[in-house]
C-alpha cells in the first residue's frame, strides 16, 4: 500500500493556472475528500495523480517513487480512475463492464485470476446477482456502484474517485460512501474523492483539502477545516456550523453579498 | 466457487462463439452460392470439380477468371469494410460512423477522376491499376490531411469528425469540377466507377485485399482490449494506462489501409461499412474480441449477399451492387433496431 | 443603239436590284413560324440573320450551305470540345471563325442564358434531350423575344416510318428557319433512300447474328434494349442480346452472359477521347486504323473469349460513336451493321463511301479519318 504525496504540483491550462502549488499527503487506509468550489482545480488535482495530466511543475510521490518516472502502463495497475462522467456502451453485460476494469492485466485470453477477482469483487459489492444483465438496463445507483466495481477489480492501492455519488438519491450517496469507506480500511487503500456536498465530507473524509483558485486552501481534519470563515472565504457563502465533538453539520444559509459580481 | 464464475462468464463466452460460427457457415454458404449462381448454370459438384480440375473448358473459366475473383472479391472487401466501419465507430465514439465519415469515399473518388480526366498516375504501374492506384493514394492522402488536423487540435472523436466532414466537402467540390471538365466517356467511365462494382475484381486484386485485411485485423486483434477501452471514454481509458491519441492514429491508419484498399478496387460500395458493424455488435456486445471477427463476417455476409442478388435481379446483366446492398440491408438492419430489445449502442 | 440598249438593260437591273433591296427590307418585320419537335409553335422574324446554335452544328450545315454558317453569332462549342473533340479540329480546320464565336455553353452544364441574350440572335436552336435542363432559360429567352426551337434527329424508334418522321420534320425546321426547304428535302431523301435501301433487303432475314455493342468507357457496359444501336441492329436484321437482359439504355452484362450468348459480332464503340490516357484511336483526326487494330485486340483480351465466335471469325469491330445517333448522316451506322451483320448480303454496300458522298453533296469540308474498323481481315 502507498502514501500518495503531493509535492509542489503547478499546472496550466491556457496560461491560466488550474493548479498552484499544490501540497498535501493522504495516507493509506484513509479517505481524503477534496472539496471547494467549481473551478478550483479539483478534477485536475485528481487527473494529474492518475497520471492522465502532466503537472508543469512539482512532483507527486508514490510512498518514494516518483509519479514522472513510472510508466503508464504500471502506474494503472496501482491506480484506478473514477471520472466524472461514465460511457457504459450499451450492450454489455454488467459481468464485462466490470471486467473491464482489469485491461491492464487483460490478455487476450482471459485467464482465471481475472474472472475469480472480478466475481469477488461484484460480491463484495452485492451486484453478483445481476451479472448478467445489461449496463444500460441499470438504474443511476446500480450504475454507480457497477463502476465502483470497475475500479476496484484492479485491487488498486491508490482510488481516485471524482463526484461518485452526486445525482444519486440520499440513501444510495450514503450506500456509497460506506461501502468506499469499508473497503478502504479493509484493503488499506489510498482513497481521494472529490465531493461537493460539505455534510457528506464531513462524515466520510478522514481527511480534507479545501481547494480555492488552484491552491490549498485548508487542510486537515474536517471538523478542524471547515469553519464559517472558511466557508465565507472560499465559497462566499453564510453559513453555519453546528459541531458536536469531532461531529459536524453544515447548514448553508444564503450567499454572501458581494458586489454584484459571481465569483467563480 | 470456481464452478460459478467460469459458468458466468462463459455463457456468454459461448454464445459469442455461436454467433461467430453462424457468421462463418452464413458466409461460407452465400459464398458457394455466389460461385453456382450466373447465366451459365453449374451445380455445387461441377463448380467444386471445376475448381479442382478443368473439365469442362467455359465452365472452368467462367469459375476461376469471373465468378472466383468476384466471389473471393465480395467476402473480402465487404469483410474489409465491415472491420473498417467498427474501428471508425469505435475511435470517433459514434455509432453513425462508416469508413467513409472521414471523406475517404471522396478522396478516393476523386484520385479516380483524376486518373480518368487526365489519365495521370501518381506512380508508375500498368495501365489496369491506373485508377485504383490513385484512388488508393488520394484515399490515403486525406486519411493523412485528417491526421494532420489531429495533430494540430488534438485527436478528439469532435476533431476528427469536423476536419473530415471538411476534407470531404473539399474533395467532392474538386470531384465535381473535374467532372465538370469531362469528357462524355469520361463523366461515364467516373460515375461508373462512383457506383461500386464487383466487375473489375480479378484474383490478384483479391489477393492484394486479402493481404491487408488479414495484416490489419490480426494488428486489431492484438490491441482488442485497448480498443475496446476506447468506448469507456477518454479518461477512462486513459487512466487504464491506455495512450489514447497514439490509440486512434494506429488505428486510423489501418482504418485507412482497409478502406482504402477496399474502395480502390471495386470503388464505393456504402452502408456495409455502417450496418455491419452494428449487426454483430446487436449480437456480440462490445468486446472487440469478439467484435472483430463478427464484423469482418457480417461485412462479408451483407456484400456476398448484395453479389448474389445483383446478379440474380436481372439474369445476364449485373445490377450495380451498391445499390443492392442498401436495399437489402436497410430493412434487415431496422428490423434488428425496431425489434431488438437490447440497445444498439 | 447598242451601247444604249446595254445601258439601258443596266439601269433596269439596278432599279430591279433597288426595287429587291427595298423589298427586303420591308420583309424585316416577316415572320414565319414553325412547330417543333416538342410540338411548340415558335414565331420568328424573317429573314433569320443570327443564330445561336446548341447542337447539331453537322446538320445545321448539311441543311444550311456553308453561307449559313455565317448566320452563327454563337454556338455551344463545349460540348463540342468535350464530346466530339474530333469534329471540333476539323470545324477549326475549315472554318476556323468557329473558333472565334462565342461560346454559350451546354445546357445542364454551362449554358449562359446572358450570354445569348447578349447576342441578340433571331432564333436559337438546340436539340431535345437539352429541353429538360433549360425549361426556365427557354422562358427567360421569350420574354427577350429571342424564340427557341427543338430538333431531333435521335432514333428513338427502330419504326422507320416514326424515325423518317422525326428526321423530315427536323430537318425541314432547319430548312425552313434557313430558307432552304429545296435542300433540307434534299437531305432527306438521302437520307431516307439509304436508310430504305437496307431495311428493305433485311426485311425477310430469318437468321439473325447475334451481336452485342460494348461501350469503351466502362469494361461490361452493354448497350440495352432502349438505345439506338439496339433499333439499327435490329433495322438491320440482327439480334442485340444484350436487349434482353439489359432493359434501360446500358448497363453492366455479366461476363458469363457474353460466354454463354456467343455473339456473331462485337462492336465497339467510342469517340476518340478514350478515357485512363488511352490513345486516340478514331475519328476524324485518325489518319490509319492501326491503332484501332491494336485497341480492339486489348479490348477482346478477355477470359474465355478466344471461344467466341465473333472473335475466332474476327468479327470485331469498333465505331465512331457519333455516327450512331442524332445527326442526318446516322445512317452511316445503320449501313455498318447491315454490312458487318450480313456481309455477303451487303457485299457491294459501301458506307464509308456512302459518308463520304453525304460529305461531299452537303457538307462543306471533306471527310477525313477513320470511322470503324474491323480486328481483322479486310
Amino acid at each position: 500500500m502507498v502514501t500518495v504525496r503531493v509535492e509542489d504540483v503547478s499546472f496550466c491550462y491556457d496560461r491560466k493556472k488550474v493548479l498552484d502549488r499544490i501540497n498535501f499527503t493522504a495516507e493509506q487506509g484513509e479517505i481524503t475528500a477534496v472539496i471547494g468550489p467549481n473551478g478550483a482545480g479539483k478534477s485536475t488535482l485528481l487527473k494529474t495523480i492518475a497520471k492522465i495530466v502532466q503537472p508543469d511543475s512539482g512532483e507527486i510521490f508514490f510512498d518514494e517513487k516518483r509519479l514522472s518516472r513510472m510508466r503508464k502502463e504500471d502506474v494503472s495497475r496501482i491506480v484506478s480512475y473514477l471520472p466524472q462522467d461514465n460511457v457504459i456502451p450499451g450492450i454489455l453485460t454488467v459481468f464485462e463492464v466490470v471486467m473491464l476494469g482489469r485491461i491492464p492485466y487483460l490478455n487476450w485470453r482471459i485467464g482465471e485470476e481475472d474472472l475469480k477477482i472480478t466475481v469477488k469483487v461484484m460480491k463484495e459489492l452485492g451486484i453478483d446477482n445481476y451479472a448478467k444483465r445489461y449496463a444500460n438496463k441499470l438504474s443511476g445507483g446500480e450504475r454507480q456502484v457497477v463502476l465502483v466495481a470497475q475500479a476496484l477489480v484492479r485491487e488498486p492501492e491508490v482510488l481516485l474517485l471524482d463526484e461518485p455519488v452526486s445525482n444519486l438519491d440520499i440513501r444510495n450517496k450514503l450506500e456509497i460512501l460506506e461501502l468506499i469507506r469499508k473497503i478502504t480500511k479493509e484493503k488499506k487503500m489510498t482513497t481521494i474523492l472529490v465531493l461537493h456536498d460539505l455534510n457528506l465530507a464531513a462524515m466520510y473524509a478522514d481527511k480534507v483539502i479545501i481547494l480555492s483558485g488552484g491552491r490549498v486552501y485548508a487542510r486537515g481534519k474536517p471538523y478542524e477545516v471547515l469553519s464559517e470563515d472558511v466557508l465565507s472565504s472560499v465559497y462566499g457563502i453564510e453559513a453555519e456550523i453546528r459541531r458536536n465533538g469531532e461531529k459536524i453539520q453544515v447548514i448553508p444559509l444564503r450567499p454572501v453579498k458581494c458586489d454584484g459580481k459571481r465569483q467563480f | 466457487m470456481e464452478t460459478e464464475y467460469y459458468r458466468i462468464y462463459k455463457t456468454v463466452f459461448y454464445r459469442r462463439i455461436f454467433f461467430i460460427s453462424v457468421f462463418a457457415v452464413v458466409c461460407f454458404i452465400l459464398a458457394v452460392v455466389d460461385l453456382m449462381v450466373g447465366p451459365i448454370s453449374a451445380c455445387f459438384c461441377s463448380v467444386l470439380i471445376n475448381l479442382m480440375y478443368p473439365q469442362n473448358e467455359t465452365l472452368h473459366v467462367v469459375i476461376w477468371d469471373y465468378r472466383l475473383p468476384w466471389t473471393l472479391m465480395a467476402l473480402l472487401v465487404g469483410g474489409a469494410l465491415g472491420l473498417a466501419g467498427l474501428e471508425m465507430q469505435t475511435i470517433l465514439n459514434n455509432p453513425l460512423a462508416s469508413p467513409y465519415t472521414l471523406g475517404i469515399s471522396a478522396g478516393a473518388g476523386f484520385g479516380a477522376a483524376v486518373a480518368y480526366v487526365f489519365g495521370l498516375n501518381v506512380l508508375p504501374v500498368p495501365l489496369e491499376f491506373t485508377v485504383p492506384v490513385n484512388a488508393f493514394f488520394f484515399a490515403f492522402l486525406t486519411c493523412m490531411l485528417i491526421m494532420f488536423i489531429g495533430k494540430i487540435r488534438g485527436f478528439t472523436s469532435e476533431t476528427l469528425v469536423l476536419g473530415g466532414i471538411a476534407i470531404a466537402f473539399l474533395f467532392h467540390s474538386m470531384l465535381a469540377l473535374l467532372e465538370y471538365f469531362a469528357s462524355e466517356e469520361t463523366l461515364q467511365a467516373i460515375v461508373f466507377w462512383m457506383f461500386g462494382s464487383l466487375t473489375k475484381s480479378t484474383l490478384p486484386k483479391a489477393q492484394i485485399v486479402f493481404a491487408v485485411l488479414a495484416l490489419t485485423s490480426a494488428a486489431l486483434m492484438s490491441r482488442s482490449w485497448k480498443i475496446t477501452a476506447l468506448r469507456l471514454g477518454d479518461e477512462k481509458a486513459k487512466s487504464l494506462g491506455i495512450n489514447v491519441e497514439r490509440m486512434r492514429i494506429e488505428v486510423l491508419i489501418y482504418i485507412s489501409l482497409l478502406t482504402s484498399v477496399a474502395v480502390c478496387f471495386v470503388g464505393i460500395i456504402a452502408f456495409i461499412g455502417l450496418v455491419a458493424p452494428h449487426m454483430a455488435r446487436i449480437l456480440l456486445g462490445e468486446d472487440q474480441r469478439f467484435l472483430i471477427p463478427g464484423s469482418i463476417l457480417c461485412g462479408a455476409i451483407v456484400l456476398s449477399a448484395g453479389a448474389i442478388a445483383s446478379k440474380v435481379i436481372v439474369p445476364g446483366a449485373i445490377f450495380p451492387v451498391g445499390i443492392i446492398t442498401s436495399m437489402i440491408g436497410v430493412p434487415f438492419f431496422l428490423l434488428l433496431v425496431v425489434r431488438g430489445r437490447k440497445h444498439i449502442w | 443603239m447598242r451601247k444604249s440598249l446595254l445601258f439601258f438593260c443596266l439601269i433596269a437591273l439596278l432599279l430591279c436590284g433597288c426595287a429587291q433591296v427595298k423589298n427586303v427590307a420591308e420583309n424585316k418585320t416577316k415572320t414565319i413560324t414553325v412547330t417543333d419537335i416538342l410540338g411548340r409553335t415558335v414565331t420568328i422574324k424573317t429573314p433569320v440573320k443570327r443564330v445561336v446554335l446548341l447542337y447539331g452544328l453537322e446538320d445545321y450545315a448539311a441543311v444550311g450551305g456553308k453561307d449559313s454558317l455565317s448566320k452563327l453569332v454563337g454556338i455551344n462549342a463545349w460540348r463540342y470540345k468535350m464530346y466530339r473533340p474530333d469534329w471540333w479540329q476539323a470545324w477549326i480546320e475549315y472554318y476556323p471563325r468557329i473558333k472565334k464565336l462565342p461560346d454559350v455553353g451546354q445546357p445542364g452544364k454551362t449554358f449562359q442564358v446572358e450570354e445569348v441574350i447578349k447576342l441578340k440572335p433571331d432564333v436559337v436552336i438546340a436539340d431535345r434531350s437539352m429541353y429538360k435542363y433549360m425549361t426556365e432559360d427557354v422562358k427567360r429567352l421569350e420574354k427577350a423575344g429571342i424564340p427557341v426551337v427543338f430538333t431531333d434527329y435521335f432514333p428513338h424508334t427502330n419504326n422507320v416510318t416514326e424515325l423518317f418522321n422525326e428526321v423530315n420534320r427536323s430537318a425541314m425546321i432547319l430548312g425552313k428557319i434557313l430558307n432552304r426547304e429545296e435542300r433540307a428535302k434534299e437531305v432527306v431523301k438521302f437520307f431516307e433512300d439509304h436508310v430504305i435501301e437496307i431495311v428493305n433487303k433485311t426485311k425477310g432475314i430469318r437468321s439473325k447474328p447475334k451481336v452485342i455493342v460494348f461501350a469503351t468507357w466502362s469494361k461490361w457496359d452493354a448497350y440495352g434494349k432502349k438505345s439506338m444501336y439496339n433499333f439499327w441492329i435490329d433495322l438491320a436484321g440482327g439480334d442485340n442480346v444484350a436487349a434482353k437482359v439489359i432493359p434501360g439504355f446500358s448497363g453492366d452484362i455479366n461476363p458469363e452472359f457474353v460466354l454463354k450468348a456467343n455473339p456473331d459480332v462485337l462492336v465497339f464503340t467510342c469517340n476518340n477521347n478514350f478515357p485512363s490516357g488511352q490513345k486516340v484511336v478514331i475519328g476524324y483526326t485518325v489518319n490509319n486504323s492501326s491503332s484501332a487494330k491494336e485497341a480492339l485486340k486489348e479490348l477482346i483480351n478477355r477470359p474465355g473469349w478466344n471461344k467466341l465466335n465473333a472473335v475466332k471469325d474476327r468479327r470485331v469491330y469498333i465505331i465512331h460513336h457519333g455516327l450512331s445517333h442524332g445527326h442526318l448522316f446516322e445512317f452511316v451506322c445503320l449501313e455498318y451493321m447491315a454490312k458487318w451483320l450480313h456481309p455477303a448480303l451487303f457485299r457491294n454496300l459501301e458506307p464509308k463511301k456512302d459518308l463520304q458522298t453525304f460529305y461531299s453533296k452537303f457538307m462543306p469540308m471533306p471527310l477525313h479519318g477513320v470511322w470503324a474498323v474491323r480486328l481483322g481481315g479486310s
